[in-house]
């Protein structure tokens, strides 16, 4: 027995736990069929026909590094441990289905970082997904993103924020706003605005300052914005990490309704990786959108415009040096490592970048959901991102002290790897320096 | 910013001559601050209101009647939000005062102080209502009248539109987060005036009520992997991975929605396939008026985007989206919007427009469908289309175009900016 093995049948976690009390082999097995015939095919058959084994993903992979290069952490390896034994056609037992739910979940963050790295082009990711879905179709998800689904299943937003709760914080940031600038107003449901700007469902509920912020950055920008005040407001999507892809289409209609419905010219996004994912490319895609209906922007993108474009004033660049962690969502998702450190050059003096960096950065580890999937796998997630420690310790050495990194899921997982590590910066999203050294 | 609905003669008795009256931005507030966009016109067009925010503690009411520059101002409160167009000449909207908050109806506020209230709606024939939330405790109220139950959330709000009826989505099982064991077993239903009803579902979404109030319909998530459609409190003898909100026949005896069925999504009717095409989407349903019709926006292939008319798809394609399809009063025409290659469209008839436009409104048809008239923008300003020309002065804001009943005429109510003023207009255009 590995010890990699050993922890995971060592994983307590009351939702995989659930879901394995009911396990029923021909159910399970009723299931992979569908996934593997009407959902995952041919592409599945693809990636898995084209793999040659060469094993080159297991250096692009931060567990594999971590982890002292351990095989079973090897992207490889992970498919092999939990994508073929539930198509091999051999006896599926509760076992297999565990170790394939805990690989799945908590040890791939789906960062596509292997998949750059494959001479072939194989998504491996993609193929970890599949057993996600199988998963989420079989019951046996960890239980804290579970529950982030089913927040989003009953309220359209990842935090069970009601709907008066939404529209109360917006009023209180509008209250907090007018204390520094009595003139500043916080739109809601202002129909033909230029801008429609969506957050992740953290923003209210525990960093309600993100938008004051992003409200200040408005204002002075001159941008003809607005704020939905329904459902729909809420970008993020953990449905999408969990496989519970109609849950999924769900939310993804609603953020693009609203959108619609408000006649907006596009929407800004705020600094989040994940959701940028789900709204620009999976999530749209599942319901029908090839692109979607509504030009969305990045948060990246959009201070780039108002940075370039001279919307903003910098009075002051940030002095503190600072390092850029690349969010794989936006960067190796979508190539805006470069506007990025355009948006840095703008307001700090001193950038201090990790190595490797831009679409080579290694993930923080939090991605994919696996920092959703809370507290039964925070060690196994921060000790598998040994690397993402070691880079942020050469940066701190070089004389980083704020890593900026413009997504939520990455503060998180930054936040765990800092603390852990011992490592002494501070972590900040764009707009937080934005705020801090533009002109009011 | 609310529309001029209903087409009652009784809202139409004022002589169809052109007005006007100024409207001031107050003098601590910057032109460009000032938020012209909710001005919003009384549904036969000779008033107009504005919530204007005096200071951070003051907002008032600002109402002017045309041909005079002089407003009404209400008495002041915290904030006003929600304003809508009520009978011929008056508001509802919402009001928040040291107090709370409550609805204020006829220029009277309703006997209520809510911790908090929201998502004021209001019906063509003048019925209001608003979401209200107490000490954690949520009530939906009609008219100022609460609903005899209260709940652990509610969403959804829906007024019939020709009772003092509702529905809404509740939360009748408290959920606590993390708590995954009684999610399962469902905390939501539907709920009425009257209360909700038995059955508990995972997710209950897209409330639908019928003309008369009598019959309501949601979708739910009756399983983790199963929804389907529930009508009156009864769910459809199948169930489908997915399926989107209901409609109700206008005559309430038919129900429909689209399903996502092993072929692809179609439309079903009382619970079994209606259309025989098979789409990679299907959604928006909409009846025609005389409930002789049905359309949808469907995908035939991916990412490609057209109407269904009683399911046959049309010819127009677009690549970017489309609408819920509106009917004629009448039935015989139909349409929407959309975009294709990045540009605004409409589509009407199976005929795609597309021109010199950023945005474009809903089409709205004259009672027989003889004419069309579409709000477009262009750049900041709007201008109206009408049966396909442009026919109007470019404004800074407009409301809906709405036909007068005796169809003689097409009202356009706007905003335009003179110096420091904004000016609110009222101006017909004549139809042969």
């Amino acid at each position: 027995m590995t010890e990699s093995n050993q922890r995971i049948i060592d994983a307590d976690d009351k939702g995989l736990d659930a879901g394995l009390a009911l396990f029923d082999e021909a159910k399970v097995r009723r299931i992979i069929k569908k996934v593997v015939d009407e959902e995952a095919s041919p592409r599945l058959k693809a990636y898995l026909s084209t793999c040659v084994h060469c094993g080159l993903c297991s250096d692009s992979c931060h567990y594999y590094l971590s982890r002292d290069k351990d095989p079973a952490y090897s992207p490889a390896g992970k498919v092999k441990e939990c994508l073929l034994p539930l198509i091999s056609g051999k006896k599926i037992t509760p076992a297999i289905l565990k170790k394939a739910a805990v690989v799945a979940y908590t040890r791939c963050n789906l960062c596509k970082r292997c998949s750059l790295y494959c001479t072939l082009g194989v998504d491996i990711a993609y193929l970890i997904s599949v057993v996600r879905r199988i998963c989420h179709l079989c019951g046996v998800v960890p239980h804290y993103i579970q529950d982030t689904a089913n927040s989003h299943s009953a309220t359209f937003n990842q935090m069970w924020i009601k709907d008066d709760e939404w529209l109360d914080c917006l009023y209180w940031q509008e209250e907090e706003a007018r204390e520094e600038m009595p003139e500043i107003s916080i739109p809601v449901e202002h129909e033909g605005a230029d801008v429609m700007y969506s957050v992740i469902g953290p923003e209210p509920k525990f960093r309600a300052q993100l938008i004051y912020q992003a409200a200040v950055i408005m204002e002075k920008a001159g941008i003809n914005w607005t704020f939905p005040g329904t459902r729909g407001w809420d970008n993020s999507d953990m449905c999408m990490y969990t496989g519970d892809y109609e849950t999924m289409g769900r939310l993804k209609k609603a953020h693009f309704d609203t959108a619609i419905r408000l006649k907006v010219n596009r929407i800004v996004m705020g600094e989040c990786g994940h959701a940028f994912r789900s709204v620009f490319d999976t999530g749209n895609r599942y319901i029908g959108w090839k692109t979607p209906p509504i030009p969305i922007v990045h948060a990246v993108e959009f201070y780039h415009e108002l940075l370039t474009e001279n919307k903003i004033t910098i009075k002051k660049k940030l002095a503190t040096p600072v390092t850029f962690h690349d969010p794989c969502n936006i960067v190796r998702g979508s190539g805006l490592h470069e506007m990025a450190r355009t948006v840095v050059g703008h307001i700090c003096e001193t950038l201090i970048e990790m190595e490797p960096n831009r679409e080579h950065n290694f993930c923080c580890g939090a991605g994919g959901g696996v920092i959703n999937c809370g507290p039964p796998f925070k060690n196994e997630r921060v000790l598998g991102n040994r690397v993402k420690a070691e880079q942020l310790m050469a940066a701190k050495a070089k004389g980083a002290d704020i890593v900026i990194t413009p997504c939520h899921n990455c503060h998180g997982g930054l936040e765990d790897i800092i603390q852990h590590y011992g490592i002494d910066m501070e972590i900040k999203f764009l707009s937080d320096i934005i705020y801090e050294t533009m002109e009011i | 910013m609310s529309t001029i609905r209903g087409t009652s003669q009784d809202i139409w008795d004022s002589p169809t001559d052109s007005s006007r009256c100024l409207i001031p931005c107050p003098t601590n507030t910057p032109s460009h601050h000032f938020p012209f966009w909710k001005i919003t016109p009384s549904r036969d067009g000779t008033r107009c209101a504005i919530p204007m925010q005096i200071t951070p503690e003051e907002c008032r009411l600002y109402t002017w009647t045309v041909g005079n520059d002089t407003p009404e101002i209400s008495e002041p409160c915290l904030a006003i939000t929600d304003l809508h167009p009520l009978s011929k000449e008056e508001f509802s909207f919402l009001q928040h005062t040291d107090e709370g908050w409550t609805a204020v109806t006829h220029q009277e506020p309703w006997d209520m102080e809510a911790e908090f209230a929201w998502n004021l709606i209001v019906s063509d024939q003048g019925v209001t209502a608003c979401q209200t939330q107490d000490d954690r405790r949520y009530t939906p109220i009609v008219d100022a009248t609460p609903w005899s139950t209260s709940y652990e959330s509610s969403f959804g709000l829906t007024l019939s539109t020709a009772s003092h009826r509702s529905a809404a989505v509740v939360q009748t099982v408290p959920l606590t987060e993390g708590d995954l064991t009684t999610f399962l077993s469902g905390c939501f239903t539907l709920g009425t005036e009257e209360g909700p009803w038995p059955g508990h579902y995972i997710g209950a979404f897209n409330p639908a009520i019928s003309a008369d109030g009598t019959r309501t319909a949601v979708d739910a998530r009756i399983t983790q992997y199963d929804y389907t459609i529930i009508v009156d409190g009864q769910p459809w003898s199948s169930a489908w991975p997915s399926v989107w909100g209901p409609i109700i026949h206008p005559d309430g005896k038919l129900v429909c929605a689209p399903v996502k069925e092993p072929k692809g999504w179609t439309l079903a009717c009382d619970g079994k396939p209606f259309w025989p095409g098979h789409y990679v989407q299907l959604w928006e349903p909409a009846f025609s008026p005389n409930g002789q019709r049905i359309a949808a926006v469907i995908a035939p292939h991916f990412g490609i985007w057209t109407l269904a008319l009683d399911g046959v798809p049309w010819k127009s394609r677009v690549d970017g989206y489309l609408t819920k399809p509106v009917f004629s009063p009448c039935g015989s025409r139909v349409g929407c919007t959309g975009s294709h290659k990045g540009r605004a469209v409409i589509l009407i008839d199976d005929c795609l427009m597309s021109g010199n436009f950023d945005k474009a409104w809903d089409p709205i048809f004259s009672q027989y469908g003889k004419h069309v008239a579409v709000k477009i923008k262009k750049g900041p300003w709007f201008g109206l289309l009408l049966n396909g020309a442009e026919v109007h002065r470019p404004f800074l804001w407009m409301a809906d175009p709405f036909f007068t009943p005796d169809g003689n005429h097409l009202m356009i109510c706007g905003v335009e900016k003179e110096g420091s003023h904004y000016i609110y207009t009222r101006e017909f255009i004549a139809l042969n």
